[in-house]
């Protein structure tokens, strides 16, 4: 009896890892799907007109106005829908580039965005922003993306002029269905 | 080892390895439950802007995708046009949970709207989409096109 005892005393005590193991793993997959990669996703803020009503403003500062127009060097002569898909696998393989389209600056074309940029930012610092961002610009882009321009196209123009300090950008017609 | 009267006054012991256990499992349960419900973003390759700044969605931001075929998808549901805006006016005048207004005194819709394109979309949907938004009815003046961050510092 005695010597039961002894042994019982000097009996290595043992963790009980089972539960253990099934909590870290829990612990484990619960960070899992807890982490939020970070989100690389931006967006570039605009605001349509606000035409409602009579505009009772008067009209005091004189705007300038600059055309941008944005031609698909692809898609320009012929557009059929095959065309466009062909396009569209071409565009796949290789991403954007900056020949796939043509730039017309106040009705002069444009050797491409770096030359863009340039005309802007000499515009711009003729006619700098209005101190207080609350104020109109007195600076507008009418931009204008022709038959077949995709949204690459006109983002690429955007951030040019964003980068130029154009705030105040007009998007121009809408084309008919083909 | 305890026999008899001393068993019989013991304390039951409560083993709390399965209901952690249990607990782990209903969290992990809700979190891919809550994952699946957020619809909105559908998969599209966006294009890289360097002027782009970091979304922080207001409370009760409308969206819209664009997927390269060109169709509008709105809560994983493909829509055409007219659908497009008849479930935008379902939900642009629907009360915002921060208690705010739907309309400004101009009757402008206070929600903003974000457009989600596919990079090889063609413009021309972003721009009935935007038409829209300018229509009676929804005035949604607020809108944002999103796209991916690219780093200022890399030079094409």
């Amino acid at each position: 009896m005695a010597n039961k005892a002894i042994e019982e005393a000097t009996e290595e005590i043992k963790m009980e890892m089972t539960p253990m193991i099934d909590v870290t793993f829990l612990l484990l997959i619960f960070f899992l799907c807890s982490i939020k990669f970070k989100v690389l996703e931006g967006k570039l803020q605009t605001y349509l007109p606000k035409d409602v009503g009579v505009n009772t403003t008067p009209q005091q500062k004189m705007l300038e106005k600059v055309d941008v127009r944005i031609y698909r060097t692809l898609t320009r002569e012929k557009l059929d829908l095959e065309q466009i898909a062909n396009y569209r696998k071409w565009y796949d393989a290789g991403g954007w580039k900056e020949d796939q389209v043509e730039l017309y600056f106040q009705g002069k074309k444009l050797a491409g965005l770096k030359e863009l940029k340039k005309q802007l930012e000499d515009l711009r610092e003729r006619i700098p922003p209005p101190e207080d961002p609350e104020e109109e610009d007195t600076l507008k882009m009418n931009l204008e993306a022709m038959k077949g321009c995709i949204y690459e196209d006109i983002v690429k123009v955007v951030d040019v002029a964003l980068a130029a300090k154009f705030t105040s950008i007009t998007f121009r017609g809408i084309e008919a269905d083909a | 080892m305890k026999t008899g009267k001393d068993a019989v006054l013991d304390p039951p012991e409560m083993n709390m390895t399965p209901m952690i256990d249990i607990v782990f499992q209903l969290i992990i349960f809700f979190m891919i439950v809550i994952d699946l419900s957020q619809k909105d973003l559908e998969d599209l390759v966006l294009p890289m802007s360097k002027m782009a700044v970091d979304d922080e969605p207001e409370e009760g931001r409308l969206y819209v995708n664009i997927n390269r075929k060109g169709e509008y998808v709105l809560k994983r549901q493909k829509l055409d046009l007219n659908a497009l805006e008849n479930q935008l006016m379902l939900r642009v005048d629907q009360p915002r949970k921060d208690g705010e207004p739907t309309r400004d005194e101009m009757g402008l819709a206070t929600r903003p709207i974000l457009i989600r394109c596919d990079q090889a979309s063609e413009f021309k949907h972003v721009q009935k989409v935007m038409f829209i938004c300018g229509k009676e009815g929804l005035k949604i003046w607020k809108v944002e096109l999103a796209a991916g961050q690219e780093s200022k510092d890399e030079e094409e």
